[in-house]
Protein backbone atom coordinates (compact mmCIF):
# COMPACT_ATOMS: atom_id res chain seq x y z
CA UNK A 1 0.00 0.00 0.00
CA UNK A 2 1.50 3.31 -1.08
CA UNK A 3 0.20 6.62 0.29
CA UNK A 4 1.45 10.16 0.87
CA UNK A 5 0.91 12.96 3.37
CA UNK A 6 1.59 16.61 2.62
CA UNK A 7 1.89 19.20 5.37
CA UNK A 8 1.52 22.70 3.95
CA UNK A 9 2.89 24.84 6.74
CA UNK A 10 3.28 28.60 6.88
CA UNK A 11 7.05 28.41 6.53
CA UNK A 12 7.82 24.96 5.08
CA UNK A 13 5.94 22.38 3.03
CA UNK A 14 6.70 18.81 4.06
CA UNK A 15 5.82 15.59 2.25
CA UNK A 16 6.10 11.92 3.22
CA UNK A 17 5.66 8.75 1.16
CA UNK A 18 4.58 5.70 3.14
CA UNK A 19 5.00 2.20 1.73
CA UNK A 20 3.41 -0.68 3.67
CA UNK A 21 3.73 1.06 7.01
CA UNK A 22 7.24 2.42 6.53
CA UNK A 23 8.43 5.92 5.60
CA UNK A 24 10.28 5.45 2.30
CA UNK A 25 10.69 9.01 1.16
CA UNK A 26 10.29 12.57 2.34
CA UNK A 27 10.79 16.11 1.16
CA UNK A 28 10.95 19.56 2.74
CA UNK A 29 10.91 22.94 0.98
CA UNK A 30 10.32 26.53 2.06
CA UNK A 31 6.74 27.61 1.38
CA UNK A 32 6.68 29.57 -1.86
CA UNK A 33 4.08 31.99 -3.18
CA UNK A 34 2.29 29.13 -4.95
CA UNK A 35 1.36 26.45 -2.39
CA UNK A 36 0.22 23.90 -4.94
CA UNK A 37 3.43 24.20 -6.91
CA UNK A 38 5.56 23.81 -3.75
CA UNK A 39 3.46 20.81 -2.67
CA UNK A 40 4.03 19.13 -6.05
CA UNK A 41 7.78 19.76 -5.86
CA UNK A 42 7.98 18.38 -2.30
CA UNK A 43 5.98 15.30 -3.20
CA UNK A 44 8.17 14.88 -6.26
CA UNK A 45 11.34 14.71 -4.19
CA UNK A 46 9.71 12.36 -1.65
CA UNK A 47 8.66 10.05 -4.49
CA UNK A 48 12.10 10.20 -6.03
CA UNK A 49 13.67 9.13 -2.74
CA UNK A 50 11.22 6.24 -2.54
CA UNK A 51 11.84 5.35 -6.19
CA UNK A 52 8.15 5.72 -7.04
CA UNK A 53 5.95 7.64 -9.45
CA UNK A 54 2.94 9.86 -8.67
CA UNK A 55 0.58 7.37 -10.36
CA UNK A 56 1.58 4.68 -7.88
CA UNK A 57 0.18 6.61 -4.92
CA UNK A 58 -3.07 5.08 -3.73
CA UNK A 59 -4.27 8.01 -1.62
CA UNK A 60 -2.97 11.45 -0.61
CA UNK A 61 -4.03 13.42 2.47
CA UNK A 62 -3.01 17.02 3.06
CA UNK A 63 -2.74 18.93 6.33
CA UNK A 64 -1.37 22.21 7.62
CA UNK A 65 -2.72 25.70 7.23
CA UNK A 66 -2.49 25.58 3.42
CA UNK A 67 -4.04 22.11 3.18
CA UNK A 68 -7.02 23.23 1.12
CA UNK A 69 -5.06 24.91 -1.64
CA UNK A 70 -3.43 21.84 -3.13
CA UNK A 71 -5.30 19.87 -5.78
CA UNK A 72 -3.14 16.80 -5.10
CA UNK A 73 -4.92 15.58 -2.00
CA UNK A 74 -8.17 13.65 -1.95
CA UNK A 75 -8.80 14.57 1.67
CA UNK A 76 -7.68 17.11 4.25
CA UNK A 77 -7.08 16.66 7.97
CA UNK A 78 -6.39 19.20 10.75
CA UNK A 79 -2.78 19.62 11.90
CA UNK A 80 -3.74 18.60 15.42
CA UNK A 81 -5.12 15.22 14.27
CA UNK A 82 -2.28 14.71 11.80
CA UNK A 83 0.34 15.52 14.41
CA UNK A 84 -1.18 13.15 16.98
CA UNK A 85 -1.38 10.45 14.29
CA UNK A 86 2.25 11.04 13.33
CA UNK A 87 3.35 10.95 16.97
CA UNK A 88 1.56 7.62 17.51
CA UNK A 89 3.37 6.30 14.45
CA UNK A 90 6.92 7.46 15.23
CA UNK A 91 6.81 7.05 19.03
CA UNK A 92 4.28 4.28 19.40
CA UNK A 93 5.77 2.41 22.35
CA UNK A 94 7.37 5.35 24.17
CA UNK A 95 4.47 6.30 26.41
CA UNK A 96 3.98 9.81 25.04
CA UNK A 97 1.22 11.75 26.83
CA UNK A 98 2.06 15.33 25.87
CA UNK A 99 3.06 16.70 22.47
CA UNK A 100 4.66 20.07 21.88
CA UNK A 101 4.70 20.94 18.22
CA UNK A 102 6.28 24.26 17.26
CA UNK A 103 5.58 25.52 13.80
CA UNK A 104 6.74 28.54 11.88
CA UNK A 105 3.66 30.55 12.79
CA UNK A 106 1.84 28.50 15.37
CA UNK A 107 2.41 26.24 18.31
CA UNK A 108 0.34 23.36 19.61
CA UNK A 109 0.31 21.54 22.90
CA UNK A 110 -1.63 18.28 22.73
CA UNK A 111 -2.52 16.04 25.66
CA UNK A 112 -3.01 12.35 24.87
CA UNK A 113 -4.87 9.80 26.99
CA UNK A 114 -3.57 6.30 27.84
CA UNK A 115 -4.72 5.01 24.48
CA UNK A 116 -2.91 7.89 22.76
CA UNK A 117 -6.13 9.56 21.68
CA UNK A 118 -6.35 13.36 21.82
CA UNK A 119 -7.59 14.41 25.23
CA UNK A 120 -7.15 18.13 24.99
CA UNK A 121 -5.11 20.69 23.09
CA UNK A 122 -4.07 24.33 23.13
CA UNK A 123 -2.92 26.35 20.18
CA UNK A 124 -1.29 29.71 19.67
CA UNK A 125 -1.49 31.22 16.22
CA UNK A 126 -2.22 34.74 17.40
CA UNK A 127 1.16 35.91 18.60
CA UNK A 128 4.56 35.27 17.03
CA UNK A 129 6.29 35.30 20.42
CA UNK A 130 5.51 31.63 21.12
CA UNK A 131 6.33 30.26 17.68
CA UNK A 132 9.32 29.43 15.50
CA UNK A 133 9.01 32.90 14.02
CA UNK A 134 10.41 34.32 17.26
CA UNK A 135 13.73 32.51 16.82
CA UNK A 136 13.77 33.19 13.08
CA UNK A 137 13.25 36.94 13.52
CA UNK A 138 15.94 37.22 16.17
CA UNK A 139 18.40 35.01 14.27
CA UNK A 140 17.99 37.52 11.44
CA UNK A 141 18.95 40.41 13.72
CA UNK A 142 21.99 38.50 14.97
CA UNK A 143 23.01 37.53 11.45
CA UNK A 144 23.14 33.88 12.52
CA UNK A 145 21.78 31.07 10.33
CA UNK A 146 18.81 29.28 11.88
CA UNK A 147 20.72 25.99 11.96
CA UNK A 148 23.63 27.57 13.86
CA UNK A 149 21.45 28.93 16.68
CA UNK A 150 21.38 25.66 18.65
CA UNK A 151 25.10 24.80 18.62
CA UNK A 152 26.09 28.41 19.39
CA UNK A 153 23.74 28.69 22.38
CA UNK A 154 25.22 25.58 23.99
CA UNK A 155 28.50 27.50 24.43
CA UNK A 156 26.79 30.00 26.71
CA UNK A 157 27.74 30.06 30.39
CA UNK A 158 25.23 32.74 31.40
CA UNK A 159 22.19 33.22 29.20
CA UNK A 160 20.93 36.80 29.06
CA UNK A 161 17.33 37.53 29.92
CA UNK A 162 15.14 38.80 27.09
CA UNK A 163 12.54 40.85 28.94
CA UNK A 164 10.20 41.74 26.06
CA UNK A 165 7.33 39.46 25.26
CA UNK A 166 6.59 40.84 21.80
CA UNK A 167 8.86 39.65 18.99
CA UNK A 168 9.14 43.21 17.65
CA UNK A 169 10.27 44.59 21.02
CA UNK A 170 12.58 41.62 21.53
CA UNK A 171 14.18 42.53 18.21
CA UNK A 172 15.05 46.02 19.52
CA UNK A 173 16.23 44.46 22.76
CA UNK A 174 18.61 42.15 20.88
CA UNK A 175 19.90 45.09 18.81
CA UNK A 176 20.69 46.89 22.09
CA UNK A 177 22.42 43.80 23.54
CA UNK A 178 24.56 43.52 20.40
CA UNK A 179 25.42 47.23 20.65
CA UNK A 180 26.44 46.71 24.27
CA UNK A 181 28.89 44.07 23.09
CA UNK A 182 27.18 41.12 24.82
CA UNK A 183 28.37 37.69 23.60
CA UNK A 184 26.22 36.25 20.84
CA UNK A 185 25.94 32.84 22.48
CA UNK A 186 24.51 34.39 25.67
CA UNK A 187 21.95 36.33 23.64
CA UNK A 188 20.95 33.22 21.70
CA UNK A 189 20.65 31.13 24.86
CA UNK A 190 18.43 33.88 26.26
CA UNK A 191 16.25 33.76 23.15
CA UNK A 192 15.79 30.00 23.57
CA UNK A 193 14.95 30.42 27.23
CA UNK A 194 12.40 33.12 26.47
CA UNK A 195 10.63 30.88 23.95
CA UNK A 196 10.90 27.87 26.28
CA UNK A 197 9.11 29.85 29.01
CA UNK A 198 6.23 30.68 26.67
CA UNK A 199 5.98 27.10 25.43
CA UNK A 200 6.01 25.76 28.98
CA UNK A 201 3.16 28.10 29.96
CA UNK A 202 1.15 26.77 27.05
CA UNK A 203 2.03 23.14 27.80
CA UNK A 204 0.89 23.59 31.40
CA UNK A 205 -2.52 24.66 30.08
CA UNK A 206 -3.14 21.14 28.80
CA UNK A 207 -1.10 19.55 31.60
CA UNK A 208 2.44 18.26 31.25
CA UNK A 209 2.52 14.47 31.64
CA UNK A 210 5.46 12.32 30.68
CA UNK A 211 6.63 11.38 28.22
CA UNK A 212 6.77 14.73 26.48
CA UNK A 213 7.24 14.58 22.72
CA UNK A 214 8.78 17.61 20.99
CA UNK A 215 8.46 18.09 17.24
CA UNK A 216 8.22 20.67 14.49
CA UNK A 217 11.15 22.44 12.80
CA UNK A 218 12.48 24.17 15.96
CA UNK A 219 12.79 20.74 17.66
CA UNK A 220 15.86 20.27 15.44
CA UNK A 221 17.48 23.09 17.41
CA UNK A 222 19.54 21.46 20.16
CA UNK A 223 19.66 24.68 22.20
CA UNK A 224 15.89 25.00 22.07
CA UNK A 225 15.57 21.39 23.26
CA UNK A 226 17.94 22.02 26.17
CA UNK A 227 16.11 25.20 27.22
CA UNK A 228 12.74 23.49 27.09
CA UNK A 229 14.00 20.48 29.06
CA UNK A 230 15.36 22.81 31.73
CA UNK A 231 12.12 24.79 31.87
CA UNK A 232 9.83 21.74 32.05
CA UNK A 233 12.19 19.60 34.13
CA UNK A 234 11.75 16.58 31.87
CA UNK A 235 13.77 14.78 29.24
CA UNK A 236 12.04 15.27 25.91
CA UNK A 237 11.36 12.60 23.34
CA UNK A 238 12.56 14.08 20.05
CA UNK A 239 12.03 12.10 16.85
CA UNK A 240 14.80 11.62 14.31
CA UNK A 241 13.09 13.97 11.84
CA UNK A 242 10.95 16.37 13.89
CA UNK A 243 9.88 18.41 10.87
CA UNK A 244 7.95 15.63 9.11
CA UNK A 245 5.90 14.14 11.96
CA UNK A 246 2.70 15.89 10.89
CA UNK A 247 3.15 14.94 7.21
CA UNK A 248 3.81 11.35 8.35
CA UNK A 249 0.54 11.42 10.28
CA UNK A 250 -1.31 12.51 7.14
CA UNK A 251 0.30 9.64 5.17
CA UNK A 252 -0.65 7.15 7.90
CA UNK A 253 -4.23 8.39 7.81
CA UNK A 254 -4.20 8.07 4.02
CA UNK A 255 -3.16 4.43 4.41
CA UNK A 256 -5.99 3.81 6.88
CA UNK A 257 -8.49 5.31 4.43
CA UNK A 258 -7.15 3.22 1.60
CA UNK A 259 -7.28 0.03 3.69
CA UNK A 260 -10.88 0.78 4.68
CA UNK A 261 -11.78 1.28 1.03
CA UNK A 262 -10.20 -2.11 0.28
CA UNK A 263 -7.44 -0.67 -1.90
CA UNK A 264 -3.80 -1.56 -1.77
CA UNK B 1 12.11 60.97 25.94
CA UNK B 2 10.07 58.29 24.27
CA UNK B 3 11.21 54.91 23.00
CA UNK B 4 11.49 56.20 19.45
CA UNK B 5 11.50 60.01 19.63
CA UNK B 6 12.73 62.63 22.04
CA UNK B 7 10.31 65.55 22.09
CA UNK B 8 11.05 68.97 23.53
CA UNK B 9 8.54 71.71 24.31
CA UNK B 10 9.57 75.20 25.35
CA UNK B 11 6.95 76.73 27.59
CA UNK B 12 6.96 80.27 28.96
CA UNK B 13 4.41 82.75 30.21
CA UNK B 14 1.73 80.07 30.13
CA UNK B 15 2.22 79.40 26.43
CA UNK B 16 3.96 76.78 24.31
CA UNK B 17 6.69 78.87 22.65
CA UNK B 18 8.40 76.26 20.46
CA UNK B 19 8.59 72.52 19.97
CA UNK B 20 10.88 70.08 18.24
CA UNK B 21 11.83 66.41 18.13
CA UNK B 22 14.84 64.19 17.45
CA UNK B 23 15.20 60.41 17.23
CA UNK B 24 15.97 58.85 20.61
CA UNK B 25 19.48 57.43 20.84
CA UNK B 26 21.50 55.60 23.48
CA UNK B 27 23.28 58.85 24.42
CA UNK B 28 20.48 61.40 24.28
CA UNK B 29 21.81 64.24 26.47
CA UNK B 30 23.82 66.01 23.74
CA UNK B 31 21.15 66.00 21.01
CA UNK B 32 18.48 67.00 23.54
CA UNK B 33 20.49 70.00 24.77
CA UNK B 34 21.27 71.03 21.18
CA UNK B 35 17.60 70.92 20.26
CA UNK B 36 16.65 72.84 23.40
CA UNK B 37 19.08 75.60 22.39
CA UNK B 38 17.63 75.71 18.87
CA UNK B 39 14.16 76.13 20.37
CA UNK B 40 15.39 78.86 22.71
CA UNK B 41 16.86 80.62 19.68
CA UNK B 42 13.53 80.36 17.86
CA UNK B 43 11.85 82.02 20.82
CA UNK B 44 14.51 84.76 20.78
CA UNK B 45 16.16 83.56 23.98
CA UNK B 46 19.86 82.89 24.70
CA UNK B 47 21.09 79.27 24.57
CA UNK B 48 21.72 77.32 27.76
CA UNK B 49 19.00 79.11 29.65
CA UNK B 50 15.77 78.01 31.19
CA UNK B 51 14.97 75.08 33.43
CA UNK B 52 14.39 71.57 32.18
CA UNK B 53 12.17 68.72 33.30
CA UNK B 54 12.37 65.29 31.67
CA UNK B 55 9.89 62.45 31.36
CA UNK B 56 9.59 59.21 29.40
CA UNK B 57 11.71 56.04 29.39
CA UNK B 58 14.98 57.89 28.93
CA UNK B 59 14.34 60.69 31.44
CA UNK B 60 17.25 59.69 33.69
CA UNK B 61 19.71 60.39 30.88
CA UNK B 62 19.26 64.15 30.86
CA UNK B 63 21.66 65.69 33.40
CA UNK B 64 20.38 68.70 35.27
CA UNK B 65 16.75 68.07 34.45
CA UNK B 66 14.20 67.39 37.14
CA UNK B 67 12.34 64.17 36.51
CA UNK B 68 8.71 63.24 36.52
CA UNK B 69 6.85 60.09 35.59
CA UNK B 70 5.11 59.73 32.25
CA UNK B 71 1.76 59.60 34.00
CA UNK B 72 2.36 62.89 35.77
CA UNK B 73 3.65 64.53 32.62
CA UNK B 74 0.70 63.45 30.49
CA UNK B 75 -1.82 64.45 33.16
CA UNK B 76 -0.25 67.89 33.48
CA UNK B 77 0.14 68.34 29.73
CA UNK B 78 -3.40 67.27 28.90
CA UNK B 79 -4.86 69.51 31.58
CA UNK B 80 -2.79 72.46 30.32
CA UNK B 81 -3.85 71.93 26.70
CA UNK B 82 -7.47 70.95 27.33
CA UNK B 83 -8.71 71.33 30.91
CA UNK B 84 -11.91 69.34 30.23
CA UNK B 85 -9.96 66.20 29.25
CA UNK B 86 -11.06 63.22 31.37
CA UNK B 87 -9.34 60.43 29.49
CA UNK B 88 -5.90 60.68 27.90
CA UNK B 89 -5.15 58.08 25.26
CA UNK B 90 -1.42 58.06 24.60
CA UNK B 91 -0.65 56.31 21.33
CA UNK B 92 3.07 55.89 21.74
CA UNK B 93 5.85 54.28 19.77
CA UNK B 94 5.97 51.14 21.90
CA UNK B 95 2.73 51.10 23.82
CA UNK B 96 -0.78 52.41 24.30
CA UNK B 97 -1.58 54.04 27.63
CA UNK B 98 -4.85 55.28 29.02
CA UNK B 99 -4.94 57.76 31.89
CA UNK B 100 -8.26 58.63 33.50
CA UNK B 101 -8.53 62.03 35.17
CA UNK B 102 -10.92 63.44 37.77
CA UNK B 103 -12.52 66.79 37.03
CA UNK B 104 -9.83 68.46 39.15
CA UNK B 105 -7.08 66.89 37.03
CA UNK B 106 -5.95 64.21 39.49
CA UNK B 107 -5.33 60.78 38.06
CA UNK B 108 -7.95 58.17 38.95
CA UNK B 109 -6.99 55.17 36.87
CA UNK B 110 -4.39 53.93 34.46
CA UNK B 111 -4.24 51.11 31.91
CA UNK B 112 -1.43 50.19 29.62
CA UNK B 113 -0.43 47.73 26.99
CA UNK B 114 3.30 47.67 26.57
CA UNK B 115 3.67 43.92 26.08
CA UNK B 116 2.43 43.72 22.51
CA UNK B 117 3.48 45.97 19.64
CA UNK B 118 0.19 45.72 17.74
CA UNK B 119 -1.41 49.12 17.38
CA UNK B 120 1.69 51.07 18.43
CA UNK B 121 3.81 53.52 16.44
CA UNK B 122 6.29 50.74 15.95
CA UNK B 123 3.56 48.65 14.31
CA UNK B 124 2.72 51.42 11.84
CA UNK B 125 6.42 52.07 11.09
CA UNK B 126 6.98 48.39 10.27
CA UNK B 127 3.92 48.32 8.00
CA UNK B 128 5.00 51.55 6.31
CA UNK B 129 8.36 49.97 5.55
CA UNK B 130 6.69 46.82 4.20
CA UNK B 131 4.50 48.97 1.97
CA UNK B 132 7.23 51.37 0.93
CA UNK B 133 5.19 54.29 2.27
CA UNK B 134 6.74 57.18 4.23
CA UNK B 135 5.66 56.58 7.88
CA UNK B 136 4.62 60.24 8.09
CA UNK B 137 2.17 59.67 5.23
CA UNK B 138 0.36 56.65 6.69
CA UNK B 139 -2.51 58.88 7.82
CA UNK B 140 -3.15 60.46 4.45
CA UNK B 141 -2.26 57.41 2.35
CA UNK B 142 -5.62 55.85 3.23
CA UNK B 143 -7.71 58.86 2.13
CA UNK B 144 -8.73 57.52 -1.26
CA UNK B 145 -9.34 53.94 -0.17
CA UNK B 146 -12.58 52.56 -1.52
CA UNK B 147 -12.68 49.67 0.90
CA UNK B 148 -10.23 48.95 3.73
CA UNK B 149 -8.38 45.66 3.32
CA UNK B 150 -9.18 43.18 6.07
CA UNK B 151 -6.07 42.19 8.03
CA UNK B 152 -6.85 38.84 9.67
CA UNK B 153 -3.95 38.51 12.07
CA UNK B 154 -3.37 40.86 14.96
CA UNK B 155 0.29 40.11 15.68
CA UNK B 156 2.65 42.68 14.11
CA UNK B 157 4.94 39.95 12.79
CA UNK B 158 2.12 37.99 11.16
CA UNK B 159 0.36 41.13 9.91
CA UNK B 160 3.59 42.18 8.20
CA UNK B 161 3.56 38.92 6.20
CA UNK B 162 -0.10 39.48 5.43
CA UNK B 163 0.64 42.98 4.13
CA UNK B 164 3.44 41.62 1.94
CA UNK B 165 1.00 39.04 0.53
CA UNK B 166 -1.64 41.73 -0.12
CA UNK B 167 0.95 43.83 -1.96
CA UNK B 168 1.91 40.78 -4.05
CA UNK B 169 -1.77 40.29 -4.86
CA UNK B 170 -1.84 43.90 -6.15
CA UNK B 171 -4.27 45.16 -3.54
CA UNK B 172 -4.15 48.99 -3.75
CA UNK B 173 -1.81 50.40 -1.11
CA UNK B 174 -4.38 52.92 0.13
CA UNK B 175 -6.76 50.08 0.95
CA UNK B 176 -4.07 48.19 2.87
CA UNK B 177 -3.14 51.35 4.79
CA UNK B 178 -6.83 51.96 5.53
CA UNK B 179 -7.11 48.39 6.84
CA UNK B 180 -4.06 48.88 9.08
CA UNK B 181 -5.36 52.19 10.44
CA UNK B 182 -8.69 50.47 11.20
CA UNK B 183 -6.82 47.70 12.98
CA UNK B 184 -4.97 50.16 15.21
CA UNK B 185 -8.23 52.00 15.94
CA UNK B 186 -10.01 48.77 16.83
CA UNK B 187 -7.40 47.83 19.38
CA UNK B 188 -7.35 51.33 20.91
CA UNK B 189 -11.15 51.60 21.05
CA UNK B 190 -11.39 48.22 22.77
CA UNK B 191 -9.09 49.62 25.46
CA UNK B 192 -11.10 52.87 25.68
CA UNK B 193 -14.35 50.96 26.05
CA UNK B 194 -12.84 48.89 28.85
CA UNK B 195 -11.75 52.02 30.68
CA UNK B 196 -15.09 53.78 30.09
CA UNK B 197 -15.32 57.47 29.37
CA UNK B 198 -16.92 60.12 31.51
CA UNK B 199 -15.91 63.17 29.53
CA UNK B 200 -13.61 64.46 26.80
CA UNK B 201 -11.16 61.98 25.32
CA UNK B 202 -7.83 63.55 24.42
CA UNK B 203 -5.50 61.76 22.04
CA UNK B 204 -1.77 62.08 22.58
CA UNK B 205 1.37 60.49 21.16
CA UNK B 206 2.85 60.33 17.70
CA UNK B 207 0.26 57.91 16.32
CA UNK B 208 -2.42 60.55 16.99
CA UNK B 209 -0.77 62.56 14.19
CA UNK B 210 -2.08 59.91 11.81
CA UNK B 211 -5.38 61.34 10.54
CA UNK B 212 -6.52 57.93 9.27
CA UNK B 213 -6.18 56.36 12.72
CA UNK B 214 -7.90 59.30 14.40
CA UNK B 215 -10.85 59.17 11.98
CA UNK B 216 -11.14 55.40 12.46
CA UNK B 217 -11.08 55.83 16.25
CA UNK B 218 -13.88 58.40 16.05
CA UNK B 219 -15.93 56.12 13.80
CA UNK B 220 -15.50 53.10 16.07
CA UNK B 221 -16.10 55.15 19.20
CA UNK B 222 -19.12 56.93 17.72
CA UNK B 223 -18.00 60.32 19.01
CA UNK B 224 -15.47 63.09 18.47
CA UNK B 225 -12.17 63.11 20.30
CA UNK B 226 -10.00 66.08 21.29
CA UNK B 227 -6.85 66.34 19.22
CA UNK B 228 -4.24 68.83 20.44
CA UNK B 229 -2.34 70.72 17.70
CA UNK B 230 0.78 68.63 18.43
CA UNK B 231 -0.37 65.37 20.04
CA UNK B 232 3.22 64.06 20.26
CA UNK B 233 4.14 66.99 22.56
CA UNK B 234 1.63 66.36 25.37
CA UNK B 235 4.19 64.68 27.65
CA UNK B 236 6.90 67.26 26.95
CA UNK B 237 4.48 70.15 27.53
CA UNK B 238 3.40 68.50 30.79
CA UNK B 239 7.02 68.21 31.92
CA UNK B 240 7.59 71.90 31.20
CA UNK B 241 4.38 72.92 32.90
CA UNK B 242 5.38 70.95 36.00
CA UNK B 243 8.21 73.44 36.57
CA UNK B 244 5.72 76.19 37.16
CA UNK B 245 4.83 77.22 33.65
CA UNK B 246 6.40 80.69 33.77
CA UNK B 247 10.00 81.81 33.86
Amino acid sequence: MITAGIDLGSTYVKGVVLVDGAVKGWGVQPTGPDHDETARAVLGSALQMAGLRLEELGYIVSTGYGRRVTSLAKETISEISANAEGTRFVARALGVRTILDIGGQDTKAIALDERLNIDNFAMNDKCAAGTGRFIEALAGVLGVGIDDMGPLSLKSQSPLRITSTCTVFARSEVVTLIAEGKPKEDIIAGIHEALAKRLATMARKVGVRREVFFDGGPARNIGMRAALEKELGVTLVVPERPQIVTATGAAVLAAARLAKAGGQ
Amino acid sequence: MGALWTKIALVGDGKVLATGSVRSTMRPAGPARELADVLLGKAGLPPGGGRMAATGVGRKNIPGASQLTDLMAFSRGARFLHPAARLIVDLGGQGVRLIELESDGTMSNFTTNEKCSTGTGCFLDIMAAALGVDPAHMGTASQNAREPAVINTSCTVFAESEVVTLVAKKRPKEEIVAGLNEMVAKKVVAMINLAGTKGDVLLAGGVAMNAGVVAAIERALGRKVVLPPEPNMVGAVGAAVSLGGSR
